[in-house]
């Protein structure tokens, strides 16, 4: 029976403190070569005929967008939903009662400033819930990264460690931090107690919705690629439906994967109290 | 004709539930005389079906329906509940029929507003037809009022106060053109029951209605796909597409209370 992979007390201390994690080398070079060679494809394929997500208030330039509801694209995506390098730290910081709320493709063009601007996850309600030393996280995200980030201004995600503990107080309707966002220079330099995460592909990093995050600019001459995936608490309203992934006839997911993805079976009350939640959550196998 | 509709129900129940909305469309497009293509319209359907994703497309919402069928209760209240459906639905139709500014759309509304007052009164038979004497006297006439009885020689009227006193738009045929794509749905998976729970002398009778129903609802599909078609003629495809999505979505969110979504929606956390 595989065991969760869970958080050591190191990492969580680190996480609780930092608001963030990266995971070395979690995937495979062939694995990292497959999921990207799929994230291409539907790239070029929603690309080409509109099918893709612009968003002005975040994104600054023509040569990014995102594409969501990813798995209803591709049952290539499938397994990312409680990959063993990363599920089991998702359930340690959110507990059992966990679900995906939400899946997306990254596509970062050439920039020459930053993409993204520093910004808190989830809304202005939660933006002011802060994570405490011991209370289960509302909302964790993973970033899957998939082409080379380890230089900087490569669209490498931008973080500010600790930020997360810190009560925005200027803020807008797209949770941007605007303080910050000021100190963001004429030529796009970055914030002096911001951070570029330097990341090969296989990386991910584990972030809280607190966080304050942005994306430095691409001036690599490469486009990034990457995967997020959105886990939060059961109880919370997922941004898509996975309905149609879960009556798929031609997939096989895991009854792990199903509950991951909100399909609370027959006999459960609702999502506040769904049955055998643990035992599915921990235990797939047994629980199949 | 028989052959036709018997065929009808056959080659619709060969595929799989999340193929049937197409198979519907195609089956009642194929059967116009001419028949018709829609391209324009197809593919918005197709689209918002995949953005929208309606409860009654799954195999396990044909499953949860078949289970609950094999409570006769559960056939008897369906059969009230559609026949009551269908008379509210042919008085939202008159109420086109009157305002629609175009004398093709009014004749079109005023017949489907016709075979819907005769549905309701259909779906009763079959509720007899399953339960000979089921039903007390008294509640069984009520019912019949469900039908407001109307025919092609009424002159349309207006309907005092009724919210679709309007002229009718794309979006209203769209509302009409998903809803009765279910129905069609919601008929195929009825249907075995229906022949299940007859009394052996009131199978051949039942068949009947079905096949008049039916061929009915695929008569509703076509007609309102083809004015959909029209009307989209030189639109945006994005902007049909986005509409058909947004009725469809409306449309999963005024069905969302009826007893098998509602199971369907608790059971994936769905908000519609």
């Amino acid at each position: 029976m595989p065991q969760l992979n869970l958080i050591t007390p190191a990492e969580e201390k680190t996480f609780r403190k930092n608001g963030f994690l990266l995971f070395r080398s979690v995937f495979s070079p062939s694995e990292v070569a497959t999921l990207l060679a799929e994230v291409r494809r539907l790239s070029v394929e929603a690309y080409s005929i509109g099918a893709v997500l612009r968003e002005e208030h975040y994104v600054s330039n023509e040569n990014s967008y995102r594409l969501f509801r990813i798995l209803r694209l591709s049952p290539a995506f499938d397994d990312l939903v409680d990959h063993p390098g990363y599920f089991g730290k998702m359930v340690s910081l959110i507990g059992s009662h966990i679900q995906l709320m939400g899946a997306e493709i990254f596509v970062r063009g050439e920039s020459h400033n930053p993409i993204t601007k520093f910004h808190t996850d989830l809304g202005n309600g939660f933006q002011q819930i802060l994570p405490d030393r011991k209370n289960a996280f509302i909302q964790l995200k993973i970033q899957i990264f998939l082409t080379d980030l380890s230089a900087r201004n490569s669209s490498n995600f931008v973080l500010v460690p600790g930020s997360h503990l810190e009560r925005v107080t200027d803020t807008d309707e797209y949770c941007m931090v605007n303080d910050l966002n000021r100190k963001i220079g004429p030529d796009g330099e970055l914030p002096a107690n911001s951070l570029q995460i330097l990341a090969n592909p296989g990386d991910v990093l584990l972030f809280t919705h607190t966080l304050w995050h942005a994306v430095a600019p691409n001036r690599s001459g490469r486009t990034r690629y990457s995967i997020a995936l959105r886990y939060g608490q059961l109880a919370l309203r997922p941004f898509e439906r996975f309905d149609p992934v879960l009556n798929d006839p031609n997939r096989t997911l895991t009854m792990r994967q199903r509950r991951v993805l909100g399909d609370l079976g027959t006999d459960s009350p609702g999502a506040y109290r769904p049955r055998n939640q643990d035992q599915i959550i921990y235990d797939h196998e047994n629980a199949e | 004709m028989k052959e036709q509709r018997t065929s009808a129900y056959a080659l619709l129940s060969l595929e799989q539930p999340v193929d049937r909305p197409a198979a519907v469309v195609r089956l009642a497009l194929s059967r116009c005389k001419p028949p018709v293509e829609c391209p324009r319209y197809f593919a918005a359907l197709e689209r918002a079906l995949w953005e929208e994703f309606p409860p009654f497309t799954t195999q396990l919402y044909a499953d949860s329906y078949c289970a609950a069928l094999a409570s006769g209760q559960w056939l008897a209240t369906s059969l009230m509940s559609t026949a009551e459906r269908e008379g509210d639905s042919a008085k939202r139709l008159w109420a086109f029929a009157t305002c629609a500014d175009d004398d093709e759309e009014r004749q079109l509304l005023k017949r489907h507003a016709c075979d819907e007052s005769s549905h309701s009164l259909a779906y009763l038979a079959l509720l007899d037809l399953c339960f000979p004497g089921a039903i007390a006297g008294p509640f069984r006439s009520e019912l019949n009022q469900l039908s407001p009885n109307y025919s092609m020689r009424q002159h349309v009227s207006a309907v005092e106060g009724s919210p679709y006193a309007k002229v009718p738009a794309i979006d209203d045929y769209m509302q009409i053109n998903i809803a009765e794509i279910r129905t069609t749905i919601h008929h195929l998976l009825r249907r075995a029951a229906v022949a299940a729970y007859c009394p052996a002398g009131n199978v051949s009778r039942a068949t009947k209605v079905m096949n008049s129903l039916l061929h009915d609802e695929l008569s509703h599909v076509a007609y309102s796909a083809v004015l959909i078609e029209r009307k989209a003629e030189g639109a945006e495809a994005d902007e049909v597409q986005r509409r058909f999505g947004k009725c469809i979505r409306d449309f999963n969110r005024l069905t969302s209370e009826e007893p098998i979504e509602y199971s369907y929606n608790q059971r994936f956390g769905n908000y519609p």
